[in-house]
């Protein structure tokens, strides 16, 4: 695959799934210079897998794919780095700023979700953007009886969350 | 609720960027951030620097006044001697090179803050001020301006150091001068350090910055295709 075609190919994919990529980075990045990081590590990966893309899958499970590999890599990497280093105040100014309009529930979801750990946070993700069982398990390498027993945990857990917030307008 | 009325939730974000560029947010950050950046180096630089230039002043100023007046009308003991043409012209080359330190800076500050102090009105004079503040920054730094603050800074304090030697009647104080020496080359040789470790924080703010100001220029249109393109650079 030429470069042309690569970058042709990423274009189509970030103008295409921008969702994806932000629902990623919302669910595992909290300040706004952690979620511009996360964006480009996600970005810088997407770009990279291109050439491997053969079309058995559809965009959307291989970009998932990545981007939450990429996640779940750069968490640990951030988690390692910060154990050791206080965070740096006042670096950047935030590039991607979160909308101050954005809708309380889907706030609350987020909240939510960051709570999980890293690979319940992948399967809320697919969870709610409705990917099979099947399609779980690949993505993550893990067997459907095990997302199967995972996601009925976490179905539970957020409609548990949900009814506890039920007075609060979620 | 139950979990599809969760995913109802969710499915509505989609009609809808999670994410926006506000230009407004990103002025008045971008302006927050130069403006502690504006503070921090006159506290950390500035502030030193106009103090130690004049006390060193008064301390050059002191010892002539005491040199001179022991010269002129102490009587003298056995180890004394007055005060010679070579030790006016130290008295003079010190306190001179105190001032050439500082004016210099002190100008070189003023005519910078002349175009800083203002709010930028819009979000691209704000991205350029951020990288001149930027510039500013590692200007004071370079090496040429070191060289020149640490030669004259090791100037003056050795030549205090030989007067206040001959004052207490010792005629060729070398001892001293190797001591200054070697403690301002060790100071000078840290701040090479420093200037290294400088241009590495700053390097980055400025590539942020200048892609920023290369965004706006082009009209790439959203922040999106910025960063991809950011990203494909990184690559």
């Amino acid at each position: 695959m030429g470069q042309t075609e690569q970058q042709r190919v990423f274009d189509g994919w970030l103008r295409n799934h921008q969702g994806l990529f932000f629902k990623v980075v919302r669910a595992y990045a909290f300040t706004p210079q952690d979620q511009e990081d996360l964006f480009q590590e996600i970005a810088a990966q997407v770009w990279r897998s291109i050439p491997g893309f053969r079309g058995d899958a559809a965009a959307t499970t291989w970009i998932y794919r990545v981007a939450l590999n990429a996640a779940i890599a750069w968490t640990q990497k951030e988690r390692r780095h910060r154990d050791g280093k206080q965070s740096l105040d006042g670096v950047e100014p935030a590039f991607l700023q979160a909308s101050p309009a954005a809708d309380p529930r889907i706030e609350w979801l987020y909240e939510q979700i960051r709570q999980l750990n890293e690979i319940d946070r992948s399967l809320t993700l697919l969870l709610l953007d409705g990917f099979s069982y099947k399609e779980m398990a690949a993505m993550l390498g893990i067997t459907e009886n095990y997302v199967g027993v995972k996601i009925n945990r976490i179905k539970s857990h957020l409609t548990g969350k949900s009814r506890e917030e039920t007075g609060n307008g979620i | 609720m139950e979990f599809e009325n969760l995913q109802a939730i969710w499915d509505t974000q989609n009609d809808k960027p999670v994410f926006a560029m506000q230009d407004a947010r990103l002025l008045v950050a971008l302006y927050q951030q130069r403006e502690h950046s504006r503070r921090r180096l006159f506290k950390q630089y500035f502030i030193p620097m106009y103090i130690v230039a004049p006390v060193g002043l008064v301390g050059v100023g002191f010892v002539f006044f005491a040199f001179f007046m022991k010269s002129m009308y102490i009587k003298k003991i056995a180890r004394d001697f007055p005060m010679s043409a070579w030790d006016y012209a130290a008295f003079a080359v010190a306190a001179g090179a105190l001032v050439a330190m500082v004016v210099p800076l002190y100008i070189e500050r003023k005519r910078h803050e002349r175009t800083q102090q203002v709010f930028a009105p819009s979000l691209r004079e704000e991205l350029d001020r951020g990288m001149a503040q930027l510039d500013f920054e590692v200007g004071l730094h370079s090496t040429s301006r070191l060289a020149r603050f640490y030669g004259l800074l090791t100037i003056a304090v050795v030549l205090f150091g030989w007067e206040v030697g001959r004052l207490n009647g010792n005629p060729t104080s070398w001892g001293f001068v190797w001591m200054a020496m070697s403690s301002m080359f060790i100071t000078s040789w840290a701040s090479f350090a420093i200037k290294k470790a400088l241009k590495e924080s700053v390097l980055p703010r400025k590539r942020a910055l200048e892609s920023m100001r290369a965004a706006l220029d082009e009209d790439y249109g959203s922040p999106t295709a910025e960063i991809a393109r950011k990203s494909e650079r990184i690559l």
